[in-house]
């Protein structure tokens, strides 16, 4: 793959997205950003569907950044969704949670998540978190998204 | 024999007329009875027949008087006991009327009455003709044996009728204790509802009080994050155009922020110490201490602090992440109070007091004022204002944690010139197999 892997982040919190970019920014991330609000638009980006056709302006994330908590339908529901989609399978995901719940780990890592990690109160430590996971996407090797079998 | 005895004696269905004419069949003794005032005889017993030496069917209708004519004083004895109701005896003065030669030396009577009337007597020779001593005494014994023997009849059919009374009563205590029983598994039945039910309550209480904590955790940890994380955008990208007030309070909102974030951890931390099940096991004190010395590493070197740790770490009874947590907080607390003008020195260590080991927590800080050592262990207490930075909720949960293993905590001033505080808590020590 010789273009850039891009991320898509899911994020219903306006203050949250901004911090997020500030992040992203300060972490020196090369790596194309996309934005959705909420976990039906999530699905419609990952199904290409009305604005999301166009996948040279929305193109396949290979990485998703998922915010657990959202209304209607929430990460958990999103993640269930996309692990159902056989396309989508090597689709990474890494929950982006505001706080340590319950069994919520254990729940998404159930569901199909690759990675859970819980948001920092610091943007100095968001920025921190945000390098460590782009220096992660740098070294590390992804495959095709859609599968080439030869059959 | 007793003249109320006798007067039973009429009444032939009465077991104890039926002993006594059973007595007088068989006894050695001669006896009669006649009735009326005529005196006819309308018993007697074999003995009276030997005495007389006649078949009893000669004997039996015929007046007194004809049978023994020359027994005149007899006639009047039984006369007089007719007249009288009184029992009389031979020995009784008779000058009027000696007895002639006879068989019969010395007899009694009783009167036999029914209805308060006199209606016959008895006779019995209790001395005379052919009657040797022995048969007499053999008399008496008999006649008090068998006295005895309806004592002991009547005692034993009263001995019976009150164990037929305890087998009643034994009876009814019987239907009480299965009563009782029955209404006391039926109460056993109801507590153990209740306690189902307040269970199930207090469970309810317990998700909605984890619901509670969760959403503090993210509701309010989500603005705190967009405090923190602009009012730092904000110093960083326009803080050189900022005049100095203005940068000042664009980092009082960021130090406040961050403070109250702290808080909201602190209190994350206690409310989990309090809710988590905590089981007791067997926990090596000295791999404890290391990774809560290795987790404040940061703050030790920071602080330019001297630990001393030497050991010796015995094996207490403690829930292993509790027990980390609550020397965690002590350490940190330690380091947190220490004096601003030289670097820290904090030391660990344990010792035994009777089945409890007591590990401490030393600093050279400030000191406490015995008039608040109490204070210390309580919820959002702070003793030294805005000097530290801290919420308050440490120590309480070392209280917490610590009570929650079965042990206790305490603080006590270092005497001398060191001034330093000890806190310490104690947990039962597990003796090394």
């Amino acid at each position: 793959m010789s273009e850039l892997p891009t991320i898509l982040l899911v994020e219903d919190s306006e203050n949250d997205l901004l911090l997020m970019r500030s992040a992203f920014k300060k972490a020196g991330s090369v790596f194309p950003l996309r934005e959705v609000r909420n976990g039906e638009e999530a699905i419609a980006y990952l199904k290409g569907e009305g604005p999301y056709q166009d996948r040279t302006a929305f193109p396949l994330p290979t990485v998703m950044l998922l915010d657990l908590n959202m209304p209607r339908l929430d990460g958990f529901d999103v993640l269930f969704w996309v692990r159902n989609q056989p396309l989508l399978k090597r689709l990474t995901i890494i929950i982006l949670s505001a706080s340590l719940h319950g069994d919520d780990v254990a729940h998404a890592f159930d569901l199909g998540a690759n990675s859970f990690l819980v948001k920092p109160t610091n943007l100095e430590a968001l920025a921190a978190m945000i390098r460590s996971l782009c220096d992660w996407i740098r070294i590390n090797h992804f495959p095709p998204l859609l599968e080439t079998r030869e059959e | 024999m007793a003249p109320e005895n006798t007067a039973a004696l009429a009444n032939p269905s009465s077991d104890l007329a039926a002993a006594c004419r059973a007595v007088a069949e068989h006894s050695p003794l001669p006896m009669l009875a006649v009735e009326g005032p005529g005196l006819i005889v309308c018993y007697v017993n074999p003995a009276f027949g030997r005495l007389l030496a006649k078949p009893r069917e000669q004997l039996v209708g015929h007046p007194f008087g004809d049978l023994l004519p020359q027994l005149p004083h007899g006639v009047t004895l039984l006369d007089r006991v007719f007249l009288t109701g009184e029992p009389a005896s031979s020995a009784d003065p008779h000058p009027e009327s000696p007895d002639l030669a006879s068989p019969i030396q010395s007899y009694i009577v009783w009167p036999l009455k029914a209805g308060g009337r006199t209606v016959g007597a008895i006779l019995k020779v209790v001395d005379g003709a052919g009657l040797p001593e022995r048969i007499l005494a053999i008399n008496e014994a008999l006649l008090l044996g068998s006295l005895h023997q309806h004592e002991l009849t009547d005692a034993a059919e009263s001995v019976n009728a009150r164990l037929m009374v305890e087998a009643d009563e034994h009876k009814k205590v019987e239907a009480l204790v299965r009563r009782t029983q029955a209404a006391l598994v039926y109460r056993a039945g109801q507590l153990e509802a209740m306690v189902d039910e307040r269970t199930s309550r207090l469970t309810a209480a317990n998700n909605r009080m984890e619901d509670f904590v969760y959403s503090i955790a993210h509701d309010l940890r989500a603005p705190l994050r967009a405090m923190e994380g602009f009012s730092s955008l904000l110093l960083e990208e326009a803080g050189g155009t900022l005049n100095e007030t203005c940068r000042g309070y664009a980092e009082r909102i960021q130090k406040s922020a961050r403070f109250m974030d702290a808080l909201l951890i602190d209190l994350l931390a206690f409310s989990c110490t309090s809710q988590q099940r905590i089981e007791l096991t067997s926990v090596n004190l000295g791999p404890v201490v290391e990774s809560v010395v290795l987790r404040l590493k940061e703050d030790i070197s920071e602080k330019r602090a001297l630990l001393e740790a030497p050991g010796p770490w015995p094996v207490v009874l403690a829930h292993e992440a509790t027990l980390a947590q609550v020397l965690f907080n002590l350490m940190a607390n330690a380091l947190k109070f220490s004096r601003s003008d030289r670097p820290p020195i904090v030391r660990l260590g344990t010792e035994t007091r009777g089945e409890f080991l007591r590990v401490w927590v030393e600093d050279d800080g400030l000191g406490i004022p015995i008039a608040h050592q109490s204070q210390v262990f309580r919820l959002f207490t702070r003793l030294n204002g805005d000097r530290y930075a801290g919420a308050g909720i440490g120590l309480a949960i070392v209280q917490n944690g610590v009570e929650r293993m079965g042990g206790r905590v305490g603080v006590e001033s270092l005497p001398g010139e060191v001034q330093g505080t000890r806190f310490w808590c104690e947990l039962r020590a597990v003796s090394k197999p």
